[in-house]
């Protein structure tokens, strides 16, 4: 099954390494979407069916936490699984922002492993959940 | 600098240059990298923490910044798209290196927060100034010079 996936990060690059790293991980791509800040990420999000979110938390205009805040109140995106790609090391922080209601999180710098991990732990959830 | 930082610097920006580049780095003193490069960029971080504040700040040649790049993003060094994202990947190094060090320093209970990388070019005056500086880390990548500075302080 194909996964509409939408990734978020301030940095181009950053946006294409994930995609390309992602593909790295032979993980079924449908529609790849990029958004440089969480608002233009609200307004693909608004748009079209994403199944899964990759957010980097630093950004400028709006960043992922408030993007995340913003998701959760909104009745269909708080249904919109989120996995958060950073450099933040902070256990406290990742803490706060599974009680946020971020499914998984990986750590900067990633590997094709470390991203399937994440696709699997928490696209494997929703299926469990349907 | 405390000596432990300078020797966790060394051993974070190895090894986050070998993860996100696929590149080598053998450290060096700084006074020993002096080159006929003539173009530099700058790339600067800023990070708070309650127990630590500070900037951690690379500077290399504007030709090693292309080849960073080039591997992070699986191209070819003249590959336009390399030297155009140059700045942008070497701000994503940065990043990445600073969230590691932090851990490496301080443990991974302390929060911290980080500046959005900023990148300014650097002239040879800046990069001998460098050489000199008893607070610099270098390194030598695919034989061209990087040098690494971390400023440090108890808030």
């Amino acid at each position: 099954m194909a996964y509409n996936i939408l990734v978020v990060d301030d940095s181009q690059t950053v946006r294409d390494v994930v995609a390309k790293t992602l593909k790295l991980a032979e993980v079924d791509v449908g529609e790849l979407h990029m958004a440089g800040d969480g608002q233009k990420a609200l307004d693909i999000l608004n748009d079209n069916w994403i199944d899964l979110v990759f957010s980097d938390l630093s950004m400028p205009v709006m960043n992922g936490m408030e993007m995340i805040e913003k998701m959760r109140k909104d009745g269909l995106l708080k249904t919109v699984p989120v996995v958060i790609v950073s450099t933040e090391g902070s256990r406290t922080r990742i803490k706060e922002l599974m009680d946020k209601g971020v499914r998984a999180y990986v750590r900067k710098p990633f590997t094709p492993e470390s991203m399937l991990e994440a696709v699997n732990e928490v696209m494997g959830e929703r299926k469990d959940a349907n | 600098m405390p000596t432990e930082h300078k020797g966790q610097l060394r051993i974070v920006f190895a090894d986050v240059l070998e993860k996100m580049a696929f590149l080598f780095a053998e450290p060096t003193s700084a006074d020993e990298l002096a080159t006929d490069e003539t173009a530099f960029s700058t790339v600067q971080i800023g990070f708070t923490g309650e127990e630590l504040q500070g900037t951690l700040a690379l500077t290399v040649g504007v030709p090693l910044s292309v080849m960073i790049a080039a591997n992070v993003l699986g191209v070819e060094e003249d590959d336009g798209m390399a030297a155009e994202r140059a700045e942008d990947a070497l701000k994503e190094f940065l990043n990445t290196i600073c969230g590691q060090l932090l851990t490496a320093i301080a443990g991974d209970d302390p929060v911290f927060d980080l500046t959005i990388p900023t990148v300014t070019k650097a002239s040879s005056e800046t990069w001998s100034d460098l050489c000199g500086d008893p607070a610099a880390v270098g390194f030598l990548i695919e034989e061209s010079p990087a040098i690494l500075r971390i400023e440090a302080t108890q808030p």
